[in-house]
Parts: structure tokens; C-alpha cells; sequence
């Protein structure tokens, strides 16, 4: 138990907080708001919800990834040139690049929200939602060692 | 219900930690993981259960004491809980006893039967009888408790007596086979199998759940629960009749978790949402979530099954975790469920209700659930069609990636799509022609199910082996199509005379000749017939199902659809045309696949002209219509198109037929496959999916026309590109032009596909609207906007998929690439030789770095190619073609294989090793995970020990050894083949390829008197040249002894002058090789005044060579000269197995003759000299002579006999005196039993 295990663990911590937050609000929240509320109070309430997991996910959750991602890539010696080599570094780097994807998703569906375009904002929201579950798959594709 | 509850949870955990090393449990949880659950947990709920029914306050004694029982188990007070959970049975046989003084009915006189065995069990355990021995009453006292209350739910419907007697009956006999178990355990246990077999298949029948399962909400859910676990039911029941119980861990296994698992928990799970109210005054409102732990427990059960069958420890321990993992989620659900179930009022169904509906009232039932309307399994039928279609498009896609990859492309789409779609649709025109009542829809389903398993079957089975499973598909693809066949005379014979009768005719003899082409696929996945055999099967395989089962199937149709389609009327010839069609095209196509099979040209080209002159008589009413009505839809130009392809096809193969001999029909009608296969077979499909699919999804007439405007949407260009790939395919074109074929072509499949499904889906909502219409809200237009609801979120899934995926690929190629580091140290070339299904050599041994040239040469006289897994690949060879593969510099072991299919499965593997590298290429593993036929044979050099003391396998024969008289008669005639693909068991446990003579090994005994003459006619039925030597015949080498190739024969003639026991062999070079693989027999001329004997045995005995026949270690060893073993009569220690038989006092005449082809034999019997020894055509010693002989020795080709009488009864070795060699196999055991 060093600390480094702290930083794994906010690491974890991080990605589980954010992918579980996307899976309730679409599995839980969403369904529910249809079912239970009418038009507009439904409009109002997952706004609100999006407006706090945006924010959420812009002032906490980004910043401790990157931070704790930056630092764990240190401690195992990665560099640029090792993410080009198969193993460890080509699916860190694919990592990387599916997490950026969904990223412009997610914020691709903050801009549809706003924009009124419900449609592409939802198809946003889910491509959003399984591209994460894939950066989980390949995290957990990652070699230990 | 506390002690219920602590025993599930510790039978849970032991049961885990049996499968799971590491799970820490206490040793008492793991011992009684068995009376845990089956007593502590099942025995507690039934005996809390019947203590409600009864409502006296000493009736919950008897659940108190099992419980008690159960935690005294788990804490491990092994006395105590026995002692308790007795006493708890006993009681619970009190309170059946009370229950049947109150009322007396036969389902407690049943349950009773079943709760005696409690008590049984307890005695026995406490006893120290040994749980198999328990494990039977256990499953009597669950089996009878759950039939008999089943019964007791199912009692409102009437049952005859008759039905009452069977039940009791099968009950009867699994409880005499609990009582027969404690004398003879594995008899009691078949006996109690056979009985819940019979009980599984009583329920099934009589159970009322046979019927509520079409219901829905929970009574549906019950009846699923309790249908499944009837089939588990029969499922541990067959394995008990099987097995008998018999120890083994996994059958053990599998035998008892079918039954405590599949049957037992899926009763409780079906049961609960009724029992646990009535228990605990608890409601368990029913939920579909519900479904979820069912189907893991099933899944479970499966799975472990599955592991057990096939003897794998992680499928076991999985299917084991997996069903845990389903009580507990039960568990869980029922928890959740009864406490959150006020949120919505699930209908006021109490407990009682659901009594009353699961055991299906007479009167006041609830109304049936609206039939689906009729057009609706049609749809759900061609959801099938598009199915197996877009299967087509993946297979396409996929290309090399699989085995065999044009097989699998033709056969999924001819076999998959096609013949599903002709099965549904010719019959549904069958019945709406002759306007007739439909035949049975679910025995139509059958048929379909049927057709799809065995498709799948034929599919699993030819890529990936084992043969026998494709064979079984394709026998069962014939009965299906026969079945069919018989629906359509039967439906012609109701139907009154009308003017569409004709078609039927078609449908019919469409579906005989899908017969006869089910019949030669099987024979080609059979790989009966070889070389050019092989190919006639082929062409006629090939010609048969196109022309036959699909081309007179569409054929037929085109009469009525056409005009259909054109929106015209039928032509007045239409008739004639047909009767006169048919009666051209049926003969004449039997006779061009006659004509094919007898390799007589003229024949097939006379038949095949026949059938084009029906297939013009056709056109004539369809030209006719075209005079009428030009085509202006989509369906229509699709239709006509494929129609003017199929003319093209026909021609071209006439022309085909008519200029090359039958063998190589099948290799040219490749090249017309894409026209066939695409521009006429795909587009009679796509076109009349177009024109019907709208007509089958219903829904009146504006929907009718949406659906007919979105599928026909951008018709013009899809048509264009269809028709403009199909020549690109079939040309021989360059690879770019080629793929351009295909990208068109797909593409104009997969638009129809797409638009399809949409269509598919659309119509799905509008089932419910149809509702919604019917009780008077609602608008069509909402069937509509659920689809376009969701369309984002799926949408937004088919995107985040192929981001994941594209990443995934991008993480993972290269990864298990080797470094791409390996450097060029020098080049070889080595000349590959592909035939009778091998690849020779099967080993190439080269040092790392080696960039080797392939020169591969089919010497088969069939088409092979080679694949290596880099992805280098020759094209199809035909026989004689070579070519030529050049390799990147070896870094890894390189496998390669034949693609044509099932020639991987029978054995046609090689593999590239680099050495001098690591330990694991020093010691290559032989590619016996492909030969699929369990061959242990090893392709190396490394010397292998046998192991002779090791059983034969289960289904060995011995070669008989017992020496018949000669035949009477001075001339013998004999056929003698020679064949090099058999495999045969040549060591207790190891089967390798063999060469010989008539299938056996050594050869068949020819047997005469001196001056006798053998006419022997020699067949080379193998894959390579061979000849034969005679020893016991004087003539010029020259001409009999030549080596014939493949398919020739010759006649050999000799005299048998001189007595004596002669070799005969393979007289083909490298004469070593031959020999040793198996290719020699013996010759016996009888001495003049022969005395006759008791008993004569011949023993021929040869060297055996492990490994693949001609590969490098294997040639390696022969020339050596170092043997693995050695064999009498073709196995190694075989008669040490299957003893010889003898008497005190006979007299037993050895015979002997050595093949070598490098060592002798000093032939000696412990414990019993010889008195008669005869050698080489001369007596060495005869029986009235003084002196004795210990050995008969003869050098390699030699042979002789001796003689001798057995002194006592006893087991007597027959060893090769060479005690090498008898070490090493050459031994034998003699049965003496007293006179």
C-alpha cells in the first residue's frame, strides 16, 4: 500500500463515478422521468441533471483523470514512443484515443441540448455512454505488469 | 424457514468451494453440500409447506427439526444434524399420514411414497452407507413430492385412469429403483432413470402447463419454469438410465446436477411466486425480471452439463458459479419483490387466483390471448430468411478469416437462406393456390426448426469437423425435405381440382432432388469416394441442387408470380406449358445427375438438354404475360433479370458439360457459381421478398403501400449495381475488378437487408396499434414514432460500438505479431505435395530466419490448395497443377491447411518450425488438434513410449487370428485393394494413418494347396502409387509386381508350387515406407498330408512407426531402422488385450510370418515348447520326434509354423524372444481353460 495506490484508486474511483453516473441517469433516471413526469417538469429535471454532470464532469471528474492518468503513465515509464509499440502502449494509446472520442461526444451532446436538437443530443448521450464502457474494456485489457 | 435458509446458503458455498479451490469454507459446509441442499434447505420448505396445509401446531415440528438438523450440519455436528433431520423426516411422513386421514387422495398416497424415502435416507446415513448409494432415495423423495403436487394443481383437469395408472407406474419404478439400488447399486440407479424419464415425460404431456405457457404474465412464467425443468427431468433421467450413476466425476456430476439443479431449483423457482405467499403470508407479486435468474439457472445447468460431458474442469466450475449466482439473484428478486411490491397493483391476483388459473378451470376461463393473425409467422419466418442473408454478407466479409471460406459463403446462403425461404414460401403457395385449410402451423414450424438445426449441423460440421455431425445434418436436411414434399401430395390430394394444381408437380420433384443433393452432400462430407469419384459426386451434388431444388422450385413459382408481379393476368397456355415442362425438366435432370455419377457425358448432356427444353417450354405463358404487360417495378425487372441469368447459367453449362469429362464438371462449374449463385438464386429472392414482404407485413392498404415504397426505394440503382457485379464476378477479371464485383453486389444485398429490417421492425409496433384500433384509440402513426424514438439511442449504440471496436483493433493488432525483427540468414526451398487428404511433408523443420520458398504440387486427383496462417495461400489446384509460395523469414511456427472443406478435419495439416530457437520448437506439438479424429499419432522424431498396459479403446477389434481352412477348389479368385487413408488403432489408445491391403492390417490371408492358382485382381484405391509381390508365386517382376496409380488395376496371377507360409507386400518404392506402414499379408500353402489340428492361429508381425506416413521424422525412424513397436496381426500388445483361446490337450498350430520390413521374430511361447517346428517349406522337428524346439526364428520375409499342446490350464505368453521387441509390443497372452 503505497501511494501510489491512492492515485490508482482515485483513478478508479474517477472512471467508475462517471461511467455509473452515465449508466444510472440512462438506465434509472431517464425511464423513470418519462414514465413518472409530465412534459415540461420532465424537460426541467434532466437538464438539471445534465447541468450538474456536465459540471461535475468538467471540474472534477476531468481533471482527476488526466491528473492521476498523467501520473500513473509516469510511474510505469511510459513515453511517446512506447505508445506506438504493441502490448501495453498500443492499447494505452487506443485508450487514450476512444477517451477522447468520448469526451467529443459527451460535449457534442452538451452543445445538442442547448441547441434544441433532442434527437442528436440523445444519440450523443449514448454513443457517449458505450464508448465509455469500451474505454473500461481496454483499461481492463491493459497487461498488469 | 431461518434453517432453511442458513442450509442454502452453506450448501451454496460448499457446492463453490467443491468446484472452486481457494474459497475458504468450513469442511463441514463442503462434506454435506449434498444433505444441505437436498434435505436442509428442500426437505425444511416441502416439510413448512405441508405443516401450513395441515394448520396443527405439531405438524411445524417437523420442519423444526430439519432445520435444526440443517444448522447442527452446517456448524458441523454431523450426528446431531443426522440424527435431527431423520427424526424431521419421520415426521413428515406423520403429517401425510394425518392429511390422508382427513381427505384421501392419490397425489398424498404419491407424496407420501416420496416423503418415505426421507426417513430411508436418514437410516442409511446414519448407517455410514456412502452418499451414491443415498443419493437415489434423495431423488425419490423429490421426484415423487414434486410429481405429486403437480398433480395436485393439474388434478381439476380430468385425467383417466389410464394416465393416473402411468404416473404411478413410472413412480412406482423409481422407487423399486431406489430399493433395488441398496442391492445393486448401478441397477437401481437405471432403473430409478428410466422411471424419471418416464415421470419427465408424463408431466410433460398432462401437465396443464403445457397450455398456460401460452399465456402470459406469470402463469406463462410457471409453466416456462416447469417445462424446462421436465426437460431436465428427462435430461438426468436418460443420464442415470445411462450411466447408472457410475463413478467419474464429471457423468457423476452431470447426472446428479441435471436432476438437484436443472429439475429440483427450476420447480422451486416456478413455485415460488405461489408458495412462499402461503408460507409466509408474504406476497411475491410476479415480475418479467423474474426471467432473469430462470435463464441463468438454465444457462447454468447447460453449462455445467456441458463441461461435464465434455470433461472441462472451467465450464464445470463456470456453470457451477453461474448457478449460485442465479439462487442468489432469486434471492434477490423475491426479496426485492415482496417488499417493493405495492408500488404497482400487478391486477389484484392473489395467491388463490393464481392457483386457479395455473390449474386451468373448465369454466369461466380467462379469455385466450388473440391469436396472432395468420400472415404474422410468415413474417416472423422470413425474419429468418433476412437472417441467414445477412449472414451471407458477414461470410462474404469475413473471406479467408474462415475455414473454408467458399463453402461456408455457397452453403450459407443456399442451404440457410434459400432452402428456408423455398420451405416457407412454396408451401404457403401450395395452400394458397389450392385454396386449401393450412396444414398444421406447428408441425410446418417443426419442419423449419428442423431444417435450420440440421443447416447449422451441416454448416458446424463440414468446417469445423467432426464429419459425422454434417452428416447427420445432411440426413436430417432429406428427411425434413421428403417431409415437406409429403405435406404438398397430401394438401394436393384434399384439395378439389383446380387451375393451379400444376404447380405442386414442381414443388415436389424440386424437393425429391433436394433429396437426392442432401443425400450426395453427405456423402461428400462422409468423404465416401475419392479422386475422381469425388468430383462426379461433386458435379452431380452441385447440378442436382441448383437446377433440381432451386431452379424447378422457381420455376414453378414464376407461373403464378410472374403474372403477379406484372399486375397481369395469367396466360391461357399456362397449363400445358407446366404439365409439358415438368415432365421434360424432372426426367431430364435425373438423367443428367445419372449421367454424371456413371461418368457418362453423353448422358448428362442428353438429360441436362431435356431439362433446358423444359425450362423453354416455361418461358413461353411468361413471355406471353410479357407481351401484355411490360415490367414497371422493381420486383418485376428483378425477376426478369434473374430469369435471363438463369438462361445464361443453363447454357453455359450445357456448353460446360458437353466439352469436359464428368470429373472435371464440378471445377468448371465454379466459375458459373456467381452467375447462379447471385444473379439468379439472390435475385429471385431479393425480388420476391420485394414484391411479397409488403403483402405478408399486412396492415391495410396506406401501410401497404409505405412499406411497398420503402422497400422498392432507389430500386433502378440497386438492380443496375446487382446485374453490373455479377459478370465482374464470374470474369476473369483482376483482383481490384473482382472486389469492385463484390462491393456492388453486397451492397446492393445489404440496401435490401436494411430496408427489410426497417420494414420488419415497423411492423412489430403495429400489432399493438392494430390493438389500440380495436378498442378505439390510438392512431397508426404511433407504431411509427416509437421506431423513430429510439432510432437515436440506437443510433447512438451502433456509433459508440465501432468507436470501440475500431479501438480495440487498434490495440490489439501487431500485439501478438512476432517482433518483426527476424533477419533473412539464408532461403530453402522445399516441394510440398498435397494428396489423399494429407499434406506431405506434414513437418518442416528449417532455423529461424529462414525465408523458405513453398513449391506445393497437388498430386491428389482432386482440387486441394494450401493456406498457411500468415495469410499466404495458393489458389484452388487442380490435380497435377503446382504453385509456388514464397515465404517471409520464419520467426514462429507457421501452421497451414487445405481450405477445401472438411479436408482440415480429415487431416490435410502441416506446420513450419523454427529450430534452434526454444525448448517449445524442439519439441513440436503434433497437429492433432486437427485431425479430429482423436489421433494420438505423434509427427515427430521424439521416440514415444507405449503405453501397452493401457486400455483399448472402447469399439477395437482384434484382428482375428484364427486361421481358416483353405477353400476347397484349385483356383482362387480375390480382389485386393490397396488404400493409405485409414486409421487404425496400433497401440492400446494410439490410432495413426495406415496403408493397406483391403482395409486391414496385415492384408487378408490367402490360403491353398500346393499346386493351387490365385488369380488376384489389385485395385489402388489410395492416393499414390502401389504394387503388389507375391512370394509364394514364380513370374517376371516386370509386369504384375509394376505399381499402378490411383484408380488402375491390374491381374496377378501366379502358381502356388511350393508349400509354405509366404509374405506378400507393397512392392512400390521406397518398399520401407510401404511396408511399414502396414502394406503386407500372408500367403499359406498347406504341405502335402498336412495333419489337421485342434486349433490354427496366424500371427504376422510387423514394426510399427508412429507418426504421419512419409513425413521427415517418420521416414527418419524407418530408415533407422528404430521402431516404436512392434505389432502381431497390426496392434502392438493387441492380443494382450483380446487373449487367444485354447484348451488343455489340443493341439494348436502356430502359424508365422514376418514382415519386418527391418527385423525378425524368434517366435516362443512361455511355458510350452514346441514338438513340431516347420520352417522355409521343410519340417525342422517333427511331433514323434524326441527333441523339442523353444523358438521359431525367422528373418525378415520369412515364415513357418509350429505346433504344440498346452500341458495345463493357465495364461500362456506368445512373445517375439527378442525381449526388445516383446517389451516393445510383439506380445501376446494364450487363454488355456481346462478341457
Amino acid at each position: 500500500m503505497t501511494w501510489w495506490s491512492v492515485v490508482r484508486f482515485l483513478h478508479v474511483l474517477g472512471a467508475a463515478l462517471w461511467v455509473g453516473g452515465q449508466l444510472t441517469v440512462s438506465l434509472v433516471v431517464l425511464p423513470l422521468a418519462r414514465r413518472l413526469l409530465d412534459e415540461q417538469r420532465r424537460g426541467q429535471v434532466l437538464s438539471a441533471v445534465g447541468r450538474r454532470f456536465g459540471l461535475l464532469t468538467v471540474a472534477v471528474f476531468l481533471p482527476v483523470q488526466l491528473a492521476t492518468g498523467v501520473a500513473i503513465a509516469w510511474h510505469k515509464g511510459v513515453t511517446w514512443a512506447s505508445l506506438a509499440e504493441p502490448g501495453y502502449g498500443r492499447i494505452l494509446a487506443a485508450k487514450l484515443v476512444l477517451f477522447c472520442a468520448v469526451m467529443a461526444a459527451a460535449g457534442a451532446h452538451g452543445w445538442a441540448t442547448g441547441r434544441g436538437r433532442p434527437r442528436l443530443a440523445r444519440a450523443m448521450a449514448v454513443t457517449s455512454l458505450v464508448g465509455s464502457l469500451g474505454v473500461v474494456l481496454l483499461a481492463t485489457a491493459l497487461p498488469a505488469s | 424457514m431461518g434453517g432453511a435458509a442458513v442450509a442454502l446458503v452453506a450448501g451454496i458455498v460448499g457446492g463453490l468451494a467443491l468446484l472452486v479451490d481457494g474459497i475458504p469454507a468450513p469442511d463441514s459446509f463442503i462434506e454435506q453440500h449434498g444433505p444441505l441442499m437436498a434435505l436442509g434447505f428442500l426437505g425444511t420448505l416441502i416439510a413448512l409447506e405441508r405443516a401450513v396445509a395441515l394448520r396443527r401446531p405439531w405438524g411445524y415440528t417437523a420442519p423444526a427439526f430439519a432445520a435444526a438438523g440443517a444448522v447442527a450440519l452446517a456448524v458441523g455436528a454431523e450426528q446431531v444434524g443426522r440424527v435431527a433431520l431423520t427424526v424431521g423426516g419421520g415426521w413428515l411422513v406423520a403429517i401425510y399420514l394425518a392429511l390422508l386421514g382427513r381427505r384421501r387422495s392419490r397425489e398424498t398416497f404419491l407424496q407420501l411414497g416420496g416423503a418415505l424415502a426421507w426417513p430411508v435416507v436418514g437410516v442409511l446415513w446414519l448407517a455410514g452407507r456412502p452418499v451414491p448409494e443415498r443419493v437415489v432415495w434423495f431423488a425419490v423423495f423429490l421426484v415423487l413430492t414434486i410429481a405429486a403436487e403437480r398433480l395436485e394443481l393439474a388434478h381439476v383437469v380430468f385425467l383417466r385412469p389410464i394416465a393416473w395408472a402411468g404416473l404411478l407406474a413410472a413412480a412406482a419404478l423409481v422407487g423399486a429403483g431406489a430399493v433395488v439400488s441398496l442391492l445393486a447399486p448401478l441397477a437401481g440407479a437405471r432403473m430409478a432413470g428410466v422411471g424419471m424419464v418416464v415421470v419427465a415425460g408424463w408431466l410433460g404431456f398432462y401437465d396443464v402447463a403445457r397450455r398456460t405457457v401460452r399465456g402470459s404474465g406469470l402463469s406463462r412464467y410457471a409453466a416456462v419454469c416447469l417445462l424446462a425443468g421436465y426437460g431436465w427431468l428427462a435430461v438426468a433421467g436418460g443420464l442415470w438410465a445411462a450411466t447408472g450413476l457410475a463413478s467419474g466425476r464429471y457423468l457423476y456430476d452431470a447426472a446428479l446436477h441435471a436432476l438437484f439443479l436443472g429439475f429440483v431449483m427450476s420447480m422451486v423457482f416456478g413455485h415460488a411466486p405461489v408458495i412462499l405467499p402461503a408460507l409466509l403470508r408474504v406476497r411475491l407479486p410476479y415480475r418479467p425480471v423474474l426471467y432473469m435468474p430462470l435463464v441463468a439457472l438454465h444457462a447454468a445447468v447447460a453449462v455445467r452439463m456441458a463441461g461435464d460431458l465434455a470433461a472441462a474442469e472451467a465450464a464445470r466450475t463456470l456453470g457451477g458459479v453461474l448457478a449460485s449466482l442465479a439462487l442468489l439473484m432469486f434471492a434477490g428478486c423475491a426479496i426485492a419483490l415482496t417488499h417493493s411490491g405495492h408500488d404497482r397493483e400487478v391486477s389484484g391476483v392473489g395467491p388463490v387466483d393464481i392457483r386457479v388459473e395455473k390449474g386451468k378451470p373448465l369454466l369461466g376461463a380467462p379469455p385466450a390471448p388473440p391469436q396472432r393473425p395468420r400472415a404474422s409467422w410468415h413474417l416472423r419466418a422470413n425474419a429468418i430468411v433476412v437472417g441467414w442473408l445477412a449472414l451471407t454478407v458477414v461470410v462474404a466479409l469475413a473471406g479467408d478469416v474462415l475455414p473454408a471460406p467458399r463453402w461456408l459463403l455457397i452453403h450459407v446462403f443456399l442451404l440457410g437462406a434459400v432452402s428456408t425461404a423455398i420451405l416457407i414460401w412454396s408451401e404457403h403457395f401450395t395452400v394458397a393456390l389450392l385454396r386449401v385449410r393450412t396444414p398444421p402451423q406447428r408441425a410446418s414450424l417443426a419442419r423449419l426448426g428442423l431444417l435450420n438445426a440440421a443447416t447449422v449441423a451441416v454448416l458446424a460440421g463440414v468446417s469445423a469437423g467432426p464429419w459425422q455431425v454434417a452428416a447427420v445434418g445432411a440426413a436430417l436436411v432429406v428427411g425434413v425435405v421428403l417431409w415437406h414434399a409429403a405435406v404438398l401430395v397430401r394438401l394436393v390430394r384434399q384439395a378439389l381440382p383446380g387451375r393451379f394444381g400444376h404447380v405442386i408437380g414442381w414443388y415436389v420433384a424440386a424437393a425429391g432432388a433436394l433429396a437426392v443433393g442432401g443425400l450426395l452432400g453427405g456423402l461428400l462430407a462422409a468423404r465416401i469416394g475419392h479422386g475422381a469419384v469425388h468430383e462426379r459426386l461433386h458435379a452431380a451434388h452441385a447440378v442436382v441442387n441448383l437446377f433440381g431444388w432451386v431452379g424447378l422450385t422457381v420455376l414453378g413459382t414464376l407461373f403464378t408470380l410472374w403474372p403477379t408481379v406484372l399486375r397481369t393476368r395469367m396466360s391461357d397456355g399456362t397449363r400445358r406449358a407446366s404439365r409439358m415442362g415438368l415432365r421434360l425438366a424432372a426426367p431430364g435432370l435425373a438423367v443428367a445427375v445419372g449421367g454424371l455419377l456413371a461418368d457418362s457425358r453423353w448422358m448428362a448432356l442428353a438429360g441436362l438438354v431435356a431439362y433446358a427444353a423444359g425450362g423453354l417450354a416455361v418461358l413461353a405463358p411468361l413471355a406471353d404475360a410479357l407481351r401484355r404487360r411490360r415490367p414497371h417495378t422493381g420486383a418485376s425487372w428483378m425477376l426478369g433479370a434473374a430469369i435471363v441469368w438463369f438462361e445464361v447459367t443453363l447454357a453455359a453449362n450445357l456448353v460446360v458439360i458437353a466439352t469436359r469429362p464428368a470429373a472435371e464438371v464440378a471445377a468448371a462449374l465454379e466459375l458459373l457459381l456467381p452467375l447462379v449463385l447471385v444473379g439468379f438464386v439472390a435475385q429471385v429472392l431479393l425480388g420476391s421478398l420485394l414484391h411479397l414482404l409488403p403483402a405478408v407485413l399486412g396492415g391495410g392498404p396506406a401501410r401497404f403501400k409505405q412499406n411497398a415504397a420503402l422497400l422498392e426505394r432507389g430500386w433502378p440503382v440497386r438492380l443496375a449495381a446487382l446485374n453490373l457485379g455479377v459478370p465482374l464476378l464470374a470474369l476473369p477479371v483482376p483482383p481490384p475488378v473482382t472486389l469492385l464485383g463484390w462491393a456492388l453486389v453486397l451492397g446492393s444485398a445489404l440496401a435490401f437487408v436494411a430496408l427489410a429490417v426497417t420494414a420488419l421492425t415497423r411492423a412489430r409496433p403495429t400489432a399493438g396499434v392494430e390493438e389500440h384500433e380495436r378498442s378505439g384509440s390510438g392512431g397508426s402513426a404511433s407504431g411509427g414514432r416509437t421506431w423513430r424514438r429510439s432510432l437515436p439511442a440506437i443510433a447512438g449504440v451502433v456509433v459508440g460500438c465501432l468507436l470501440t471496436a475500431a479501438a480495440v483493433v487498434v490495440a490489439t493488432t501487431g500485439g501478438s505479431r512476432p517482433s518483426t525483427t527476424v533477419t533473412a540468414t539464408g532461403s530453402r526451398t522445399v516441394e510440398v505435395t498435397l494428396s489423399g487428404m494429407s499434406i506431405r511433408p506434414a513437418v518442416i523443420e528449417a532455423p529461424v530466419g529462414t525465408a523458405l520458398t513453398l513449391r506445393i504440387t497437388n498430386a491428389d486427383a482432386q482440387r486441394h490448395d494450401l493456406r498457411l496462417a500468415t495469410g499466404e495461400r495458393t489458389p484452388m489446384l487442380a490435380p497435377g497443377q503446382s504453385a509456388t509460395l514464397k515465404l517471409q523469414p520464419l520467426g514462429q511456427s507457421v501452421d497451414g491447411w487445405c481450405t477445401v472443406a472438411g479436408h482440415r478435419a480429415a487431416g490435410m495439416t502441416m506446420r513450419i518450425i523454427p529450430t534452434g530457437t526454444t525448448a517449445a520448437a524442439s519439441q513440436p506439438q503434433a497437429s492433432t488438434g486437427h485431425t479430429g479424429h482423436g489421433t494420438n499419432a505423434v509427427q515427430t522424431g521424439e521416440p514415444t513410449r507405449l503405453d501397452l498396459a493401457a486400455p483399448m479403446s472402447p469399439g477395437w477389434k482384434p484382428y482375428d487370428a484364427t486361421l481358416k481352412p483353405a477353400p476347397g477348389g484349385t483356383e482362387h479368385h480375390v480382389e485386393i485393394r490397396a488404400d493409405d487413408t485409414l486409421l487404425q488403432e496400433v497401440a492400446p489408445g494410439v490410432r495413426q494413418r495406415v496403408w493397406t491391403f483391403n482395409g486391414t492390417l496385415p492384408g487378408p490371408v490367402l490360403r491353398g494347396k500346393v499346386g493351387d492358382v490365385f488369380v488376384v485382381t489389385f485395385v489402388n484405391s489410395g492416393s499414390m502409387g502401389h504394387g503388389i509381390d507375391f512370394h509364394a508365386g514364380a513370374t517376371a517382376p516386370d509386369g504384375p509386381m509394376r505399381t499402378i496409380q490411383p484408380g488402375e488395376r491390374l491381374t496377378y496371377r501366379f502358381k502356388a508350387a511350393f508349400a509354405g507360409a509366404w509374405l506378400y507386400h507393397c512392392s512400390t518404392m521406397p518398399m520401407t515406407q510401404h511396408i511399414a506402414n502396414g502394406m503386407y499379408g500372408a500367403v499359406i500353402i498347406d504341405p502335402p498330408d498336412l495333419p489337421k489340428v485342434d486349433r490354427e492361429y496366424l500371427l504376422v508381425q510387423g514394426e510399427l512407426y508412429l507418426g504421419e506416413p512419409g513425413a521427415d521424422a517418420q521416414v527418419g525412424k524407418i530408415r533407422r531402422g528404430e521402431p516404436d513397436g512392434w505389432m502381431f496381426n497390426g496392434t502392438a500388445a493387441g492380443y494382450d488385450h483380446a487373449a487367444l483361446q485354447a484348451k488343455v490337450g489340443e493341439r494348436v498350430r502356430i502359424w508365422a510370418v514376418a514382415a519386418g520390413p527391418s527385423s525378425g521374430t524368434a517366435l516362443h511361447v512361455v511355458g510350452a515348447p514346441f514338438d513340431t517346428v516347420y520352417k522355409e517349406g521343410a519340417y525342422l522337428l517333427r511331433a514323434d520326434d524326441p527333441g523339442g524346439a523353444q523358438v521359431l526364428d525367422l528373418a525378415p520375409a520369412q515364415g513357418g509354423f509350429a505346433e504344440l499342446v498346452f500341458p495345463e490350464a493357465g495364461t500362456y505368453p506368445v512373445v517375439d524372444h527378442t525381449m526388445r521387441q516383446a517389451e516393445a509390443g510383439a506380445h501376446g497372452l494364450f487363454k488355456v481353460g481346462a478341457p
